[in-house]
């Protein structure tokens, strides 16, 4: 009869609807397949193709250590063994295409566990895509946040918990009568301190499935999910009185990522995991079964979903210029490769922000070209770009190396000892502490933080090279690495202090009021802070003591253009008498005057003015000294 | 309710001890090299435990070989009656149950220690010179407590105060910033101290978020607000009349600044400080001692509680300053000496002050006065000036003998390093002090024998399970007080108790 049908149809239908419905039958059946290989080309694309910086950057804001007390501290808080195991495998983005290849091999188990935990089949598999499109979400979303997270390994706990939560939904589903309920006790009873919220989600699907269609048991349809809640109701009140890190009113969410900092809450960084909980809540609900009936709507409703996925998962990747430049610099600057450092410099589109243009100057010191060149780049001062109210701190995204690197071993040590303290130690702090004991001359200090570095994964050949210098340290010295930071220390003189939380501002103060004759290098970094603080009155006995220290040299072009302009400013009869380059100086700075003067003469704003002439004098002290405003340290 | 004492261990310390325990289970007992050359030197281990006198009841002290290359030792325990060899790569693990045999039968005596180290590259087993655990007939306190603290600056996140076994490594916590503390009201806590030993009238402080002062009286919790209107701050460095339902407080208005260069980092430096005095059941706070010019701070009783010890610095501030910014800039003028008051039981009043140790006349600067039981000796920290000497490595403990007036330093339990917070046992023949001897940053506790004729012993680190502990820790102890049972409140019901409005002192 049903032939008969089929032959009626095929005879009503033209050929070409046919072949349609056919292919679209086989396209929703391998549907499943289609949609895992496709999400797995998406997330290598987002993740090694457009984070591969932020992937190195999240294993150096990252440790893990081999050894008991770190297992002991991870594991204090429900949830704990998979952040330290989210810890070891976040070690594996120090080759971002290594980690990534992890991460989606851990979500495509995910995927799988998926389609068979809720029997997922044909188009409907591309539901099991939410979840994962969510966890790819949630590690490219973060933003300024990676430098304020401190949930540790977050970038793959989460992914596992989610893996064990749908395996132990997979497995319920697996067992009848008494056993299930055996499970479901067991679940969210000794699930909770393995797996903290996670369990009690587990738990709560599987008391909506049993009371779903799904379960066929008509008597435990209710017995089980009135348990399970009781459970979800009374298991962490027991457990809280067995952790002694938690807080009460914490203990049915802890394990859920929030993201909260002093002043900010991200709902959008949390957003991913609301979309996971609301979904695996709502799928044993929807008993979503294969009808038999394919077509074409269907299968557009299945690629739409994808693309719709990608599109949402574009929409978050916090693909912020500064942002991922900023780590690129900072990798450049930790390895010593200044040229790259300015070459990052050099390609920046718009404002950098000030760690940029500090690291920048890092570099122009290792070069010693910070008078040649340092104006050469834009010295301006975005404040970090994020999507919510989160205020970026320089203490916590680059402060420890750049005092390190400018000789403040102390106030180094310090922002990375802080930094641990607030967001648990890194294998960065762990780098920077090292080397400040190393160059403090505190050498059994500097043995532990090598031992703990030695303890990582990938980073035992820079604790080689740091072990080295602690078995022979008459070699650091030698180190062409310690050379700037060794001399800009070994002339600095002890004083009480504080920063106040601003590296920069401090460093501002700090250098532009010091003298020094006995290091041209900390002599320069004088003049360099002096002329960055705009003041004409700390310029020029640092610009004399230049010369006097420089004598027969050429005076870099960007001196020169200091001098000049507050020479002219002042109307000083001496610069008279200097020997100015007079092409780059002389007859340029008054086609620089006349140029901006005609234009505010046409009744420009000063920042229009600036904008205009900026492509033409954007190198020079002078553009900087007047349209360069509104520089935003933080 | 009261929660019974043994649920409240981490579970992941519950973990570790079954580890530990599967791993003691296996440990076996390895022979000792036929082939060796021998040193006349001691051995270099870790902690450095050579020659060192134990009390009977502490836990195994293991260690491991320190020196760089050696991947395997041996050591030869012998004792009256007994002999045992241990050895595991690097370290030296005895089990808890030999242990305890191997003291219980050398009591009063010694164990003697030979170590064979074997180096890799050599390829060759060395035996060293023998060293003795010399142990003693006086048994330690069973607990210490500590507060556990990230060596920070200003920052803080989980801080625990937690109280240690010492004849286990048994570990637990007293109480958790973190039962409480969220992202944006986070809670210090500091200042634990008790009273005669004992932990049913105790105290610490809590600090910012649900701040208060948490005194136990009778082993019931109550937080308690000990800032009022005539006092600078809310009660800071405590110490509990031995007797006496009082509490004896420092105030201060405390502030730090930091060091560009020095090695010593920081410095923290009191701008005000005085002393005042809590009856724990009138609920009053009364002032001891609020001299302009003088910073009073760290009070102690003596056993008996008719004398009051506290330090304190003369100090004239210069008007045409902030107080705070005067400290900065004269920091190292800030010179503490010792002195004391009597104190009248019955009348609660104080009598004036005597000066028992002049740290200034000397130019140095003595703090953390603490009288040992008998009474006779007075143990203190001394640098080159200010009050908080863990972070000056000048800082040393010595010794006034107050029958002689002889004063001097305790050159056994001193390092190079910082010595600073330290706590007589109850039987005053052991003390615990905070030292930073290890590495200069890391404060770490140190046990010391006193013997009756007033000698201390070479100190040795607080015993953990792995030797390599300390090395791999990157938390500081600090406050180290002992107790002669464990605080049997569990840190949920301080939290709750935290969570309460606080019980507002009166002014006397």
């Amino acid at each position: 009869m049903k032939q008969k049908n089929r032959q009626q149809n095929q005879a009503a239908s033209p050929k070409g609807l046919v072949r349609t419905q056919a292919f679209s039958r086989q396209l929703l059946q391998a549907m499943p397949w289609l949609g895992g290989v496709f999400f797995t080309l998406f997330a290598a694309v987002v993740l090694v193709g457009m984070n591969s910086d932020y992937l190195f950057t999240v294993q150096e804001r990252s440790l893990f250590l081999d050894n008991p007390i770190f297992f002991q501290e991870q594991t204090a808080v429900p949830g704990g063994i998979f952040h330290w195991a989210g810890c070891y495998l976040t070690q594996f983005f120090y080759y971002p295409a290594l980690g990534s290849a992890l991460l989606i091999l851990l979500w495509l188990g995910a995927y799988v566990v998926m389609l068979k935990a809720f029997h997922l089949r044909g188009g409907w598999s591309v539901l099991a895509l939410i979840p994962l499109f969510a966890l790819l979400c949630s590690i490219v979303d973060l933003g300024y946040w990676l430098y304020n997270i401190k949930i540790q390994g977050y970038w793959f706990s989460e992914s596992l918990l989610f893996l064990a939560m749908m395996s132990g939904v997979w497995v319920s589903r697996k067992m009848h009568g008494r056993w299930r309920l055996l499970f479901l006790v067991v679940w969210i009873a000794a699930g909770y301190p393995l797996m903290g919220w996670y369990a009690l989600m587990g738990g709560a699907v599987m008391a909506i499935a049993y009371a779903s269609r799904l379960c066929e048991e008509q008597n435990e349809r209710w017995l089980l999910p009135l348990l399970g809640g009781l459970l979800i109701v009374a298991v962490p009140l027991l457990w809280y009185y067995y952790f002694n890190q938690m807080r009460l009113e914490d203990a049915w969410v802890y394990g859920f990522p929030m993201f909260r900092a002093e002043k900010a809450t991200s709902l959008i960084s949390s957003a991913p995991f609301f979309v996971i909980a609301v979904f695996v809540l709502l799928l044993p609900v929807l008993n979503l079964k294969e009808d038999g009936r394919y077509s074409l709507p269907a299968l557009l409703l299945s690629f739409g979903g994808i693309a719709a996925g990608c599109l949402l998962t574009l929409w978050a990747n916090f693909d912020d210029y500064n942002y991922h430049a900023e780590m690129r610099m900072y990798r450049h600057v930790a390895e010593g490769e200044w040229g790259k450092v300015l070459d990052e410099a050099a390609a920046i589109p718009d404002r950098p922000t000030r760690q940029m243009v500090i690291l920048k100057n890092i570099a122009l010191m290792h070069t010693g070209e910070l008078g040649k060149r340092a104006w050469h780049f834009d010295n301006g001062g975005r404040l970090p770009h994020t999507r919510d109210d989160l205020k970026v701190h320089m203490v916590q995204t680059g402060t420890p190396m750049i005092y390190y690197q400018y000789g403040k071993f102390n106030f180094a040590t310090r922002w990375a000892i802080e930094n641990g303290v607030e967001f648990g130690f890194k294998v960065n702090d762990l780098k920077i502490l090292a080397r400040c004991a190393l160059l403090n001359g505190e050498m059994e200090v500097a043995d532990k933080y090598i031992t703990l570095l030695e303890q990582t994964t990938f980073h035992t050949r820079e604790a080689a090279m740091l072990r080295e210098l602690y078995r022979y340290p008459e070699r650091i010295a030698e180190e062409e690495e310690f050379k700037i930071p060794i001399e800009l220390n070994h002339h600095d003189t002890n004083m009480l202090d504080s920063d106040n939380g601003l590296c920069e501002i401090y460093l501002l103060h700090n250098f532009s009021n010091t003298m020094n004759i006995d290091s041209k290098l900390l002599q320069e970094v004088t003049l360099n802070y002096a002329m960055i603080s705009k003041d004409i009155q700390l310029f020029w006995p640092r610009f004399f003591q230049y010369a006097t220290l420089h004598k027969g040299e050429q005076m870099p072009i960007h001196y020169q253009e200091a001098a000049y302009l507050y020479g002219t400013l002042e109307k000083s009869s001496f610069i008279n008498g200097m020997p100015f380059d007079r092409k780059q100086i002389e007859i340029r700075y008054l086609y620089f005057q006349n140029t901006v003067q005609g234009h505010l003469r046409r009744g420009l704003s000063e920042q229009q003015v600036g904008e205009l002439v900026r492509a033409e004098f954007g190198d020079t002290f002078w553009w900087f000294y007047f349209f360069c405003n509104n520089v935003n340290s933080y | 309710m009261k929660t019974p004492y043994y649920i409240y261990s981490d579970w992941s310390r519950y973990f570790c001890f079954c580890i530990i325990l599967v791993l003691t289970g296996c440990q076996h007992h390895p022979s000792v090299p036929t082939e060796f050359a021998d040193t006349d030197s001691l051995p270099h281990i870790y902690p450095d435990y050579t020659d060192v006198t134990i009390p009977a009841n502490i836990a195994p002290l293991n260690f491991m070989a320190a020196d760089k290359g050696t991947d395997a030792c041996v050591a030869h325990f012998t004792w009256p009656g007994g002999e045992a060899v241990y050895g595991q790569d690097n370290k030296i693990i005895i089990p808890a149950g030999e242990w305890r045999d191997m003291l219980a039968a050398a009591r009063g005596g010694s164990v003697s220690i030979v170590l064979y180290t074997h180096c890799e590259d050599a390829g060759k087993w060395t035996r060293h010179r023998p060293f003795r655990f010399h142990v003693s007939e006086d048994e330690i306190d069973p607990y210490v407590s500590y507060r556990l603290i990230s060596p920070s600056y200003v920052g803080y996140e989980m801080l625990g105060i937690y109280q240690r076994d010492l004849t286990s490594f048994d570990e637990r916590t007293i109480y958790n910033n973190m039962l409480v503390s969220g992202e944006r009201d986070g809670q210090c806590i500091n200042c634990h101290s008790y009273q005669n030993y004992g932990t049913r009238n105790m105290q610490f402080h809590m600090r910012q978020s649900l701040g208060g002062t948490m005194i136990v009286k009778d082993g019931v919790p109550k937080k308690v607000n000990l800032k009022t209107d005539r006092t600078i701050s809310a009660g800071v460095y405590p110490a509990w009349h031995p007797t006496l339902p009082l509490v004896a407080y420092s105030t201060n208005l405390t502030g730090q600044s930091f060091h560009t260069k020095d090695v010593a980092k920081i410095e923290v430096q009191d701008s005000e400080s005085d002393l005042i005095l809590y009856d724990v059941e009138a609920n009053t706070v009364s002032t001891i001692s609020a001299v302009g010019n003088e910073l009073e701070v760290y009070p102690a009783w003596n056993p008996d509680g008719d004398t009051l010890y506290y330090a304190s610095a003369h100090f004239v501030f210069n008007d045409s300053l902030e107080k705070d910014f005067d400290a900065i800039n004269r920091y190292q003028e800030m010179k503490y000496d010792i002195y004391c008051r009597p104190f009248d039981r019955t009348t609660k009043r104080f009598g004036e002050p005597d000066t028992v140790f002049s740290a200034s006349a000397v130019g140095q600067s003595a703090t953390l006065p603490r009288i040992s039981p008998c009474g006779r000796y007075l143990l203190f920290a001394m640098g080159g000036w200010g009050c908080f000497h863990i972070w000056h490595p000048d800082a040393d403990l010595y010794l006034t003998d107050l029958y002689t007036g002889e004063t001097r330093p305790l050159e056994q339990v001193n390092s190079p390093q910082a010595e600073s917070y330290h706590s007589w046992s109850s039987n005053g023949r052991w003390i615990v002090l905070s030292s930073r001897r290890d590495d200069g940053n890391y404060t770490r506790l140190y046990l010391a024998y006193f013997d009756r004729q007033g000698h201390a012993h070479k100190a040795f680190a607080l015993p953990q399970h792995s030797p390599e502990f300390y090395h791999q820790f990157l938390r500081s102890y600090n406050v180290p007080e002992f107790m002669v049972e464990p605080v049997r409140i569990s840190p949920q019901e301080f939290a709750a108790a935290a969570r309460r409005e606080p019980v507002q002192a009166k002014d006397e």
